[in-house]
C-alpha cells in the first residue's frame, strides 16, 4: 500500500516504522494497576471468599459451644458445600484447558453456567437447602423414616432443580449465541457445528457431574450425621442400619409353573373360548395372560384354614451380611367389607414357627393396605439359599360373614424377602450416576431442541420431555382413561388392532369427538414411546428403601440414558443445526 | 490451498451466479437479499465490497464463511467449499458488530477463540499479549467484555479476526463504533497485512475508507453488482483534466483563460485544494497527545503484533502454511474447475 494515499498529516507525524501504530499513553485512570484505589479492590476481591468462609466457621463453632450442634453442622455444611463448589469449578476449567474447539466450547458454556444468575441461584438454593432440610424434620417421628425421608426428599430435590438448571442452561446457551449471533463468530473458525454441539453438551454433563457429586456428597453426610441421632428404641435403630443406609436385594417367592399349572390354565383357557369365542378371538393372547395373571393372584391368597407356602431361592447365605433379614409384605382381606380391616396369621420359617416367646408361638395382627416389615433372622435361611415362609390364616369370621376373610398379597412387591448385600456408599455412588445419565439426556434433549427452535419452545419441548419421562407411566394410564382402552396385558400389534377396530367403530357411529380422541391417542402414545421412562431407572427411591442398584441396572441406565439416547439427540440437532441457516433475511 | 487463476495469479475468493432468497416458514420467497452475484479476489488484494444497507454485502460475506447456504451458484474460499473447515483455518472475520460473550474477560474471549483454532497453550499466550498490546486493552484484560464499552468490545474482535494470522481477513465495517484514531490504525493493520500478501475483503459505507486502501471495489444494490473494478477505473472522470499548481496570481490566471479560449476551452472551476477532515482530525490528536494531554476510554494501541507484522515465511508448517503442491490436490478440484474456468 503506497503511503501516498495517506492523508499528509498523519504522513508528516507518524512513526518511523511504518507497520507501527500510533503509540500513546491514554491510559485512564480506572485502567491503572498503580491506582491505590484499584490495588485496594483488587487485595478485597482476593480474600473477600476466604473471609465469608472463616466467618462462616466462626458462626458454626459458636453455634456448635453454645450447644446448638445440629446448627453448627448444617453452617458448616452450606460452608463445604460452597467451597466445594469453588474447588469444582477451578478443577473443571483445569480439565477444559485443552486447545481443541469442543473443550473450547464446553469450558465457555461452564463459564456461562458461572456467569448466569439463575443458575448460581439454584446452585445456592442446593447447597443451602441441603443442610437445612435435616432441621426441619420432626425430631418426635421414628429415626429410620426421618433418614427415608431427608434421601428421597433432598435427591429427589436436587434432581428437579439439576434438570431445571440443564435444561435452562442448554437452551439459553445455544438460543442465546443464535440470537445474539455470537454464533457467526464462533462457526466462521475452524470448528464443525457438531463440535459446537457436542463441547456444549460435554461442558453441561461436566458441570452436572460435579453439582451432582456435591449434592451426593452433601446429602451422604447429612444422612449420617441426621442417623447419629438418638433412636426411638433398639427396633428403629435396627431399622436405620438395616433398611435405610444399606443396600438390600429381594427376592420373591416364585409360584409353580409346571406342567399341572399349565395344563390348568389351558382348561380354563379352553371354558372361556367356548363360553364367549367372540371375544376371546379378539385377542387369545390377552386372555391368556390375563387367566395367568388371575391364577399367579390365587397363588398369593391365603384363604380362610388353609396354610400356604412360599419358597424365596436364591439367598446366598455368605453374602448376607447382616444378622437380620425383611419379610415386606402388605396383606390385603379379599372378600371383606371392612377396608381398613386388620389380618391375622401365623407364620413358620423353613417349617419353624415364628416368633416363638416364652414357648409359645405368636400370631401377626396386621393393618391391610399397608406395607408391613418383620425382621427374620437371618439364621433361618437353609444352607441351598432357599427360605420357606408358611402363613396360617388366623382370621376370625366377622359378623355377617359365612367365613374367615382370606389374605392376598400382591404378586411382586406385596410379599418379599429383602436381604442385605452390599453398603450404603457403593449403592449411593451407582445410584447417583443414573441420576447423572438422565440428567446427560435431558442435556441433550434441550440442545437438540435449541438447535431449531427459539428459546421459549425449545425450553417448553425440554420441559414437555422431562415431565414425560417422569410421568410416562402416569401419562400411558390417562391415555388410556381418555380414550376408554384398556391396554393392561396387551402385545403392541393387538394394542395397534384394537385402535383401529375403535376407530372404525366410532367413524361408524358418527362419534367424531371419540374418534379424534383416537386419533390423539396415537400421537401421544408415539411420543411417550420416543421418550425413555425415568421410572424403570428409579434409583432416587431405591436409594432411599435401602435396596441395591445392581451395576448392571446401573451400567445400562447410564448406556441408555446417558450415552445411546444423548447420541441419537446429538446427532438429530447436528443435523438440524448442520441445515439451518444461522441469519435471518432480517439481519 | 488457493485456486489458480487463468492468468496464474492466486484466487482467495471466487463466486459464481451465488443467489440468496429468504424463505417464511412455509417456504415461501420473502427476500431475494442477493442475486446472480460473480466475484473474484485474487491474493493479496484488499477488496472492497460496498453498497448502502440492505445491498446484499453481509448475506455475501456470510455465504463466504458458510454460515449461510446459497440457494444458487457456488462458491470457493480459499478453494474450499465455504463449509470446509481446512478454509476456516486461514480466515479471520470481523462482523459489523462484536458479538462476544459478555461474563468472558478480554483475555478469556482470545482464548476461547484461541482454542477453536487448537493454538498451543505458549502460543496462543504469546499471541493474545500481542495481540491485546496491539489494540490497547492490556490494562482491561480481565475485565468481563460485558462492561467494556462499544469501542473496546470492537478492538477485541479485531483482535479476535488476527489471532490465528489469517490468511483470507473478511473485516465486515472494521472501523464503525471506533474513534477516528482506532479507525487510523485499522487502516494501517489492513495495509501492513496487504503488504505481506494477505488477502481483505472490506465491506464498509466509508467511501473514503474503500478509497484509501482498496485495490478493486465491487458496488452492490438489491443484491446485485453493480459496478466492479479498480478504484482508478471506477473513479476516474473520462471528460474532465485536473491540474495542481501553487497559488495562482490573477495575472497568470488570465493568461491561463486566454490559453484555454484560444483551444474553445473554458476554465470552468478554480479553487483552493482542501485538505480532508479526517487528516485534520489525526494532526489535532497528535498534537495533543505530544503534549501530555490525558484521555479517558480504550488506551490507543501498541504497535501490530510480532506475528502479524513479521515477513511471510518462505514455506511454512501448520494450517495458515502457504499452498503446496499436496495442498493443491486436496482443493476440491471440481469446485474450482466449475469456478476459475468459467
Amino acid at each position: 500500500m503506497s503511503t501516498d494515499l495517506l492523508p499528509a498529516g498523519l504522513v508528516a507525524t507518524a512513526p518511523a516504522d511504518e507497520n507501527a501504530f500510533v503509540h500513546g499513553d491514554g491510559i485512564p485512570s480506572w485502567f491503572d494497576d498503580e491506582n491505590p484505589r484499584g490495588r485496594r479492590r483488587k487485595w478485597l476481591g482476593k480474600f473477600k471468599q476466604p473471609a465469608v468462609a472463616l466467618g462462616a466457621l466462626a458462626l458454626a463453632g459458636g453455634l456448635w459451644l453454645a450447644g446448638w450442634q445440629s446448627s453448627a453442622i448444617s453452617v458448616a455444611g452450606v460452608v463445604a458445600l460452597a467451597a466445594g463448589f469453588v474447588l469444582g469449578v477451578a478443577a473443571l476449567r483445569r480439565i477444559l484447558s485443552g486447545s481443541y474447539p469442543v473443550i473450547g466450547v464446553a469450558r465457555a458454556i461452564v463459564e456461562e453456567a458461572i456467569g448466569t444468575r439463575l443458575s448460581i441461584l439454584l446452585v445456592m438454593l442446593v447447597v443451602v437447602s441441603l443442610p437445612i432440610l435435616p432441621l426441619l424434620l420432626d425430631p418426635s417421628e421414628r429415626l429410620a423414616y426421618r433418614v427415608q425421608f431427608f434421601l428421597s426428599w433432598s435427591l429427589s430435590g436436587a434432581s428437579v432443580l439439576l434438570a431445571l438448571i440443564t435444561i435452562a442452561l442448554c437452551c439459553s446457551s445455544v438460543c442465546g449465541d443464535i440470537d445474539s449471533r455470537r454464533i457467526h463468530m464462533s462457526l466462521s473458525k475452524p470448528m464443525r457445528r457438531w463440535e459446537y454441539l457436542f463441547g456444549k453438551w460435554l461442558g453441561v454433563i461436566l458441570l452436572d457431574l460435579l453439582l451432582v457429586a456435591l449434592v451426593g456428597i452433601g446429602v451422604y453426610a447429612f444422612a449420617f450425621a441426621l442417623a447419629r441421632s438418638p433412636a426411638a428404641d433398639p427396633a428403629d435403630r435396627l431399622a436405620v442400619d438395616e433398611q435405610v443406609l444399606t443396600a438390600r436385594a429381594s427376592a420373591q417367592p416364585v409360584h409353580p409353573r409346571g406342567a399341572e399349572f399349565e395344563q390348568s390354565v389351558a382348561a380354563t383357557i379352553e371354558e372361556i373360548r367356548k363360553d364367549d369365542p367372540t371375544t376371546f378371538n379378539k385377542d387369545p393372547e390377552r386372555a391368556r395372560k390375563r387367566i395367568m395373571s388371575q391364577r399367579v393372584h390365587e397363588w398369593h391368597t391365603v384363604t380362610a384354614d388353609v396354610v400356604s407356602s412360599f419358597v424365596f431361592h436364591g439367598l446366598d447365605v455368605k453374602a448376607i451380611k447382616a444378622p437380620v433379614v425383611q419379610l415386606r409384605l402388605e396383606p390385603f382381606a379379599d372378600n371383606s367389607s371392612i377396608s381398613r380391616a386388620d389380618v391375622r396369621f401365623a407364620l413358620w420359617l423353613n417349617e419353624r414357627p415364628f416368633p416363638v416367646r416364652n414357648g409359645i408361638h405368636e400370631d401377626y395382627t396386621l393393618t391391610t393396605g399397608m406395607v408391613h416389615t418383620i425382621d427374620l433372622p437371618a439364621s433361618a435361611i437353609a444352607e441351598d439359599g432357599t427360605l420357606k415362609v408358611t402363613i396360617a390364616n388366623r382370621n376370625l369370621i366377622m359378623p355377617g360373614e359365612a367365613r374367615p376373610t382370606s389374605i392376598s398379597f400382591t404378586p411382586g412387591a406385596g410379599l418379599e424377602v429383602l436381604y442385605r448385600v452390599g453398603a450404603f456408599g457403593g449403592n449411593f455412588i451407582r445410584g447417583l450416576a443414573v441420576v447423572w445419565a438422565k440428567l446427560a439426556m435431558l442435556a441433550a434433549t434441550a440442545l437438540a431442541a435449541a438447535a431449531w427452535l427459539g428459546f421459549p419452545t425449545a425450553l417448553l419441548a425440554s420441559f414437555m420431555v422431562y415431565v414425560t419421562a417422569v410421568a410416562s407411566g402416569f401419562f400411558a394410564d390417562a391415555i388410556d382413561i381418555y380414550t376408554g382402552l384398556d391396554r393392561r396385558d396387551a402385545s403392541l400389534v393387538a394394542m395397534v388392532r384394537l385402535r383401529l377396530g375403535m376407530l372404525a367403530e366410532r367413524i361408524q357411529k358418527a362419534e367424531w369427538w371419540e374418534a379424534m380422541k383416537t386419533v390423539g391417542s396415537y400421537f401421544a402414545d408415539g411420543f411417550l414411546a420416543l421418550i425413555p421412562s425415568f421410572g424403570r431407572f428409579d434409583s432416587i427411591t431405591q436409594i432411599a428403601t435401602g435396596r441395591v442398584i445392581p451395576l448392571a441396572e446401573s451400567l445400562s441406565g447410564i448406556l441408555i440414558l446417558g450415552v445411546g439416547y444423548p447420541l441419537l439427540l446429538l446427532v438429530a440437532g447436528w443435523l438440524l443445526l448442520e441445515r439451518r441457516d444461522l441469519v435471518s433475511s432480517a439481519s | 490451498m488457493v485456486a489458480q487463476g487463468e492468468a496464474g495469479n492466486d484466487i482467495d475468493i471466487a463466486c459464481a451466479g451465488v443467489t440468496k432468497v429468504f424463505r417464511d416458514f412455509w417456504m415461501r420467497p420473502r427476500v431475494r437479499a442477493v442475486e446472480n452475484v460473480d466475484l473474484e479476489v485474487r491474493r493479496g488484494q484488499i477488496y472492497g465490497l460496498l453498497g448502502p444497507n440492505g445491498s446484499g454485502k453481509s448475506t455475501t460475506i456470510k455465504m463466504l464463511l458458510g454460515l449461510l447456504q446459497p440457494t444458487a451458484g457456488r462458491i470457493a474460499v480459499l478453494g474450499k467449499r465455504p463449509k470446509d473447515v481446512e478454509a476456516k483455518r486461514s480466515i479471520g472475520y470481523l462482523p459489523e458488530e462484536s458479538y462476544l460473550y459478555r461474563f468472558l474477560s478480554g483475555r478469556e474471549t482470545l482464548e476461547y477463540y484461541g482454542r477453536l483454532f487448537k493454538l498451543e497453550r505458549q502460543a496462543r499466550r504469546e499471541r493474545i499479549d500481542m495481540l491485546l498490546d496491539m489494540v490497547g486493552l492490556e490494562a482491561v484484560q480481565d475485565r468481563p467484555v460485558g462492561e467494556y464499552s462499544k469501542g473496546m468490545q470492537r478492538r477485541i474482535g479485531l483482535a479476535q479476526s488476527l489471532i490465528n494470522d489469517p490468511q483470507l481477513l473478511i473485516l465486515d465495517e472494521p472501523t464503525s463504533g471506533m474513534d477516528p484514531v482506532g479507525a487510523r490504525q485499522i487502516k494501517d493493520l489492513i495495509a501492513t497485512l496487504a503488504a505481506r500478501g494477505k488477502t481483505v475483503l472490506l465491506c464498509s459505507h466509508l467511501l473514503s475508507d474503500v478509497e484509501d486502501l482498496c485495490d478493486r471495489v465491487a458496488i452492490m444494490y438489491g443484491g446485485k453488482v453493480r459496478a466492479e473494478g479498480t478504484c482508478e477505473e471506477l473513479l476516474q472522470q473520462e471528460d474532465a483534466t485536473l491540474l495542481e499548481t501553487s497559488e495562482l496570481p490573477e495575472p497568470v490566471l488570465a493568461e491561463v483563460r486566454a490559453v484555454l479560449q484560444r483551444h474553445d476551452l473554458a476554465l470552468n472551476k478554480v479553487e483552493r485544494p482542501r485538505r480532508r477532515l479526517e487528516s485534520l482530525f489525526l494532526e489535532i490528536v497528535e498534537t495533543a497527545r505530544k503534549e501530555g494531554v490525558q484521555t479517558s476510554g480504550a488506551a490507543n494501541g501498541g504497535a501490530v503484533a510480532e506475528f502479524l507484522a513479521r515477513p511471510e515465511p518462505v514455506a511454512e508448517e501448520g494450517p495458515q502454511a502457504a499452498a503446496t503442491p499436496d495442498d493443491q490436490a486436496a482443493v476440491d478440484a471440481e469446485l474450482l474447475d466449475s469456478l476459475v474456468k468459467r
